[in-house]
């Protein structure tokens, strides 16, 4: 596959992917790790505030990862579904969460 | 665009195009957060009436109390806060609202208790500071600068992966060598050598607004749709130490502040089992039945980290309302942001900070020589014009943006005190004269190519000197003035200023010596194989 070309379309749509999809995916992560170590007892504030910055940590993680290999669509891909999926989840479960 | 398979090549290109695209971001977010280590400093030498010997005993806070609530009589005072002076602020300032929505902003004297005239610049405090984490675009301007530190630390991780001799390159610069050589030599030292800093100092300034900074995918979710509440869940991770209530409605007579402080200054002696001070009160709805005081520490003096220590006393009989604690995980966010907002008073350690914030600019600063360097190198005739572009940028946003700072600097000195132009106090007039002059630096390189290195270098040194005679003619304060009299910011202002002045002017002829790409390629024909000039060049 070396010296394959890659379109400037499908690099703009990977860039975005990443970075924004990452981002929300970061978001819906950290969300559902807070919901998650607040079910366990930790405080919300607590819970939220340990997510939240290890949270910075995990979306240099999705971006190196996401730019691992750029010869397919597969991993921009990947990270926008994973942000649909863990946002969506954590809306599901936060009103249990915020309620308490 | 080719590709090239495996980890290093594609975090090469990584590397390579975040840095490009957000060098200039980049370095303006590390420029002005390197001078805002010295803020201070830099505001005592532009507001020239703030300029007082440090003083070792000051005014008592309930004499600045009485003080104020005098010239505000009656019900006109809503609520004030005072911050009480510290070694580098050695004045009392209190912002406060007035019942009919104005405001108040005083900077008393800390000794006198004497008003300290109007301020007539934004100086460091107001301008540079803001700038370095917002840009000064509102709140927009919060989140290009949380990006950019992101990918600054996407930079620096990548940055480590491509790098294939960490331990030589810790010891190797070799500054006669060729520009392309040595840029590459000094970004690989100031990378590796305050790597753990840099990593640190991105990571700690996510910590000052935590939630914010990570909410706004739901905040996004909550504007598609309003049953959405799970922005909520961040807004938990800033929650702490706020009390408020509401006014009764009723006049009460206030109680003495002085002993609150003092009651809670023991409080936190013993409890942290280290002397501790007060530094800012908060009075709210003065005058009312629920009056309620706001004793805070934010910043001990010798400690590292930001404390959120309030305690909270009833007006008018004095009882504790809140005691706020910090729990483990609060008080390790508190240790990150105290970190990166560095209040303590610790010269040693603050100067590290100056230096290691100065390495960072050097090393997004090679970053761009670099780039430019190797594609002049091989003899990149294909696309001059993006060379020309990226050229154009870096020597804009490097050395453009420190003749910026200077020209803000000398604005400042030469500006007569009642300047006003075009309906802009002279406040504003510095600050445009500041990014006129910026502006003006991404122009000068299209001009005359990679000549614009130098000839801004040789700017910054004028501009560095003439800073210093200025200061002195309009003040003044030279140096051993300013030195006898104790007021070490002004002189050590003056003493960077110069050292400043001395490294531009070496830099500036160091730059001259720079063959133009022609020579270059004439003297050594590149021996590597050939290369597409638009493509980075794997790190060496």
């Amino acid at each position: 596959m070396i010296g394959r070309t890659i379109s400037a379309a499908s690099m703009i749509f990977r860039v975005i992917a990443i970075a924004i999809g990452g981002y929300a995916l970061t978001a819906g992560v950290v969300a559902l790790s807070g919901i998650g170590l607040n079910a366990v007892g930790v405080p919300l504030n607590d819970a939220m505030l340990a997510t939240v910055l290890s949270g910075f940590i995990f979306y240099i993680a999705v971006v190196m990862w996401g730019f691992r290999d750029r010869r397919t669509l597969i991993r921009p891909i990947a990270v926008l579904a994973a942000a649909a999926l863990t946002m969506t989840a954590a809306s599901y479960l936060s009103p249990w969460v915020l309620a308490s | 665009m080719t590709e090239k398979p495996g980890f290093r090549p594609a975090m090469n290109w990584l590397h390579t195009w975040a840095g490009l695209t957000l060098g200039t971001l980049l370095f303006t977010i590390w420029w002005m957060g390197t001078l805002s280590v010295f803020d201070q400093e830099i505001d005592r030498w532009m507001k020239p009436e703030t300029r007082l010997a440090p003083a070792s005993q000051t005014l008592d806070a309930d004499a600045v109390i009485s003080r104020v609530m005098e010239k505000y009589p009656g019900d006109e005072l809503e609520s004030f806060l005072i911050y009480l002076p510290r070694e580098r602020k050695p004045f009392f300032e209190v912002y406060g609202e007035l019942k009919d929505s104005g405001r108040v902003n005083e900077r008393l004297h800390a000794v006198t208790g004497e008003p300290l005239g109007e301020s007539r610049s934004r100086a460091a405090s107001g301008f540079f500071y803001p700038m370095h984490y917002r840009l000064h675009m509102g709140g927009i301007g919060y989140f290009i600068v949380a990006f950019a530190t992101l990918y600054m630390m996407v930079l620096l991780v990548t940055g480590v992966v491509i790098h294939r001799k960490i331990f030589v390159d810790f010891f190797t610069f070799r500054p006669k060598k060729k520009i392309r050589r040595s840029s590459l030599d000094l970004h690989n030292v100031t990378g590796v050598m305050f790597l753990p800093f840099h990593f640190l100092i991105c990571l700690s300034g996510f910590a000052i607004f935590p939630g914010f900074y990570a909410s706004p995918p739901f905040a996004i979710a909550k504007a598609v749709s309003e049953s959405n509440e799970t922005v909520k869940l961040f807004y938990a991770a800033s929650d702490y130490a706020y009390y408020r209530r509401e006014p009764a409605g009723e006049p009460a007579k206030m109680a003495d502040i002085a002993p609150f402080v003092a009651r809670a200054e023991a409080i936190w002696t013993e409890r942290y089992d280290q002397p501790a001070k007060a530094d800012r009160i908060d009075l709210h709805h003065v005058g009312d039945k629920n009056a309620y005081v706001e004793v805070r520490r934010f910043f001990p003096s010798r400690r590292m980290e930001a404390h959120r220590d309030s305690i909270n006393f009833d007006g008018v009989n004095g009882e504790i309302l809140m005691d706020f604690e910090a729990s483990p995980v609060g008080q390790a966010r508190n240790w990150l942001e105290g970190f990166h907002q560095i209040q303590f008073d610790h010269w040693p350690l603050r100067w590290f900070y100056f230096i290691a914030g100065l390495a960072g600019c050097i090393l997004i600063a090679t970053g761009f020589l670099f780039w430019t360097a190797s594609r002049m190198k091989k003899g990149a005739v294909s696309q001059p014009v993006k060379i020309r572009f990226v050229e154009a940028m870096s020597v804009g946003s490097v050395t453009g943006m420190i003749v910026a700072t200077g020209a803000f600097l000398v604005a400042n000195r030469l500006l007569p005190a009642e300047a006003a132009w075009a309906g802009l106090a002279r406040p504003e007039l510095e600050v445009r004269i500041f990014f006129l002059v910026w502006v003006l630096s991404f122009v000068h390189p299209v001009i005359r190519s990679n000549k614009a290195w130098a000839e801004q270098s040789w700017a910054i040194a004028a501009l560095g000197v003439l800073a210093v005679i200025l200061n002195w003619v309009t003040t003044g304060d030279h140096l051993f003035a300013s030195a006898s009299r104790g007021l070490w910011s002004v002189a050590g202002m003056d003493l960077v200023l110069l050292a400043s002045a001395g490294a531009a002017a070496l830099a500036a002829m160091r730059l001259q010596q720079r063959p133009d790409s022609s020579a270059t390629m004439r003297r050594k024909p590149d021996a590597s194989k050939p290369v597409d000039a638009t493509k980075p060049s794997p790190v060496e």
